[in-house]
């Protein structure tokens, strides 16, 4: 039985190899995903760097030296700029443009409210921080004058803040930090169906196709043992893949700045072997889904059109995830893909593995795969199959 | 020695074989001869054990099919009518996965593939991947594949369809060859040339029912008729008729 197994395994390797389309799955998602995250990241980043000031241009600049000076000496550059009516766009290199009243001054000295219009641009998340950086500084300014002004009439500043809130984040990660690596999990996720699909689909539908399943089936092999070998097949373009995505990203992210990355990863051994482990997993229930599907198809065409419905199962889920995770029942948070994208995102992103969703991962992806395994060689032995072959 | 019990066989309302039964002796050619449709294919299937039959029992070598059927399988030879190669794969290592299917290995695995790579006339194909190779040598793997492991039995279903003059004549003398060799050889076909020439003996089949069975030279005196395909048209009609 052993050595059946060794044989189908082995003479599946040596065809899947050979297959071009099944070796460029995995050098495309292998090597495009850094490419992809390289894009992504450059869009991020600040152009100008971090210690690239904000640019403020302020009309009614000379009527202001006390707001100026308290802008610059926040780290602002600030310049004037004559302005008549409303503004419809920022001018060039500028973050955020003040508009004062004319009255300004007048106002000011006498303790009357000043209208103030600030003017900013929220296309990108960098100008939305700058302008919000702006807005942040105008308030302080103005909480800074109101004291003054209390202290000049003998009222103690704490009257003005009753209480002192001091915010403790009790999540495990910090929502930015999880969002974005839940995303890069994704990739990974996404890893065993894309780099294994095309082999799933020759394993079985190819079969059909190339009408071998009849020579095949009249072999003294039991089904099972069969789907077994090209299981494991299958797995193995799933698990080596996906490690070879996962090797190069974590990679290649190291010698990213790290002001670069919106997430900061925790690598460790003993947190490399334990992912490697539920990666593999991961591999053995995507493996055996994808042949569950390729059983039904009767051609590479046909199974191509499962196999993109298939794919909207990871998408949906880690979505689902992403997004709407306070929404989602208890138990879904133990069905594989879900539990996988919440135990490698702690591994990966926090260094610490939560062993309870670990296992519920392991155990539901091995629970999933023995499920579609038992379908599959339920399917691959039915007359139909052979009739239709 | 191949044996098929009343075997009959229906998918879904179809009724594909309704009553066959003949036996395929050692050292003899026996052909299952029908036209398009008539069960031929079902019936080389059922004892390929790619079928379990509705009722009825077919026996290989004294084991029933249905009850081992990999069993069975190790006594066979399959020739199907697609030849369904591996593109990637070059022609001996065809040999070589379906040779270790049937549990050989080391040096018989070696021996038995330039064994039959000789006798096929493989040399110049057997390292080459078998993309784009002609009919002809389409079917020398698929025929060397089906007798790598030196099976008794040998079933072929239609083997000479799709063919030129040429293979199909070397497909003949490589099964006259098994058959002196004492090989058990089982056979479909419609074509009433390659049947007169290669068998020993013919069952005819019309509409899933064995409508008569014997040697050529008897089915062609009994029918009266001059020739097998005169033979056929006559037998295979009465049949018919009494049916109706």
């Amino acid at each position: 039985m052993n050595r059946l197994f060794k044989v189908v395994y082995r003479k599946e390797m040596k065809d899947m190899l050979r297959d071009k389309r099944a070796v460029l799955a995995i050098a495309s998602y292998a090597f495009g995903i850094p490419l992809l995250m390289a894009f992504i990241f450059f869009l991020m980043s600040d152009d100008r760097g971090k210690e690239a000031r904000t640019n403020v241009a302020v009309s009614g600049y000379d009527q202001a030296a006390g707001l100026v000076a308290f802008l610059e000496n926040e780290g602002f550059a600030v310049t004037p700029i004559s302005l008549e009516g409303e503004l419809e766009s920022l001018p060039k290199q500028t973050d955020a443009v003040i508009q004062l009243p004319a009255d300004y001054a007048k106002k000011l000295a006498s303790g009357q409210p000043i209208p103030v219009e600030l003017y900013v641009d929220d296309t990108s998340r960098q100008n939305a921080e700058r302008g919000d950086d702006v807005k942040g500084a105008l308030k302080a300014y103005s909480l800074q004058v109101a004291g003054a002004r209390l202290i000049t009439r003998g009222v103690p500043l704490s009257l003005l803040a009753p209480m002192a809130i001091n915010t403790r984040d009790l999540a495990p990660s910090s929502f930015i930090n999880k969002m974005l690596g839940n995303s890069l999990t994704l990739l990974f996720m996404f890893s065993p169906f894309v780099m294994a699909m095309s082999v799933a689909l020759d394993a079985l539908a190819g079969e059909r196709e190339r009408q071998s399943l009849q020579s095949l089936m009249a072999q003294p092999i039991s089904t099972p043992l069969l789907v077994a070998g090209k299981w494991a097949m299958v797995a193995s373009f799933a698990f080596g893949g996906t490690m070879l995505a996962v090797v190069v990203d974590l990679s290649l992210l190291q010698f990213v700045p790290g002001d670069m990355l919106p997430f900061k990863l925790q690598l460790t051994a003993g947190g490399l072997l334990l992912a490697a482990v539920e990666l593999g997993v991961l591999s053995m229930f995507v493996a055996s889904l994808l042949l569950a599907v390729s059983i039904h198809a009767k051609s590479f065409k046909e199974g191509q059109t499962y196999m993109s419905m298939l794919m909207m199962v990871p998408v949906i889920a880690g979505y689902a995830k992403l997004y709407g995770e306070s929404k989602l029942p208890e138990f879904v948070h133990y069905l594989p893909i879900f539990a996988d994208l919440e135990s490698l995102a702690r591994i990966f992103f926090d260094g610490t593995p939560d062993l309870m969703i670990t296992l519920s991962a392991l155990a539901s992806s091995l629970l999933g795969t023995i499920v579609c395994l038992m379908l599959t060689s339920r399917r691959l032995a039915s007359e139909q199959i052979l009739s239709e072959a | 020695m191949i044996l098929v019990e009343n075997i009959g066989k229906a998918f879904g309302d179809v009724q594909a074989v309704r009553d066959v039964s003949f036996s395929a002796k050692d050292g003899a050619i026996t052909t299952l001869l029908g036209a398009n449709g008539s069960g031929k294919s079902t019936t080389l299937r059922t004892v390929a054990a790619l079928l379990r039959p509705d009722q009825g029992s077919v026996t290989v070598d004294g084991i029933c099919v249905q009850k081992d059927p990999t069993g069975a399988q190790r006594l066979l030879g399959i020739f199907p009518d697609q030849f369904g190669l591996y593109t990637r794969l070059t022609a001996r290592e065809h040999l070589e996965y379906f040779a270790e299917l049937h549990g050989l290995h080391g040096a018989p695995l070696t021996k038995a593939v330039e064994e039959v790579a000789s006798l096929l006339q493989m040399g110049d194909i057997l390292d080459r991947r078998t993309e784009g190779f002609s009919q002809g040598q389409r079917m020398k793997v698929a025929l060397a594949r089906a007798i790598i492991h030196k099976p008794k039995n040998i079933v072929l279903d239609e083997p000479t369809r799709g063919l030129d003059v040429m293979s199909i004549r070397m497909l003949r003398q490589i099964l006259l060859e098994l058959k002196e060799a004492g090989h058990c050889v089982l056979l479909s076909s419609h074509v009433m040339a390659e049947v007169e020439i290669l068998s020993d003996h013919v069952v005819m089949i019309a509409d899933g029912v064995v409508c008569a069975d014997g040697t050529p030279e008897d089915l062609v005196r009994d029918a009266g008729q001059p020739n097998l395909e005169e033979a056929f048209v006559v037998l295979t009609s009465a049949k018919e008729r009494n049916a109706a």
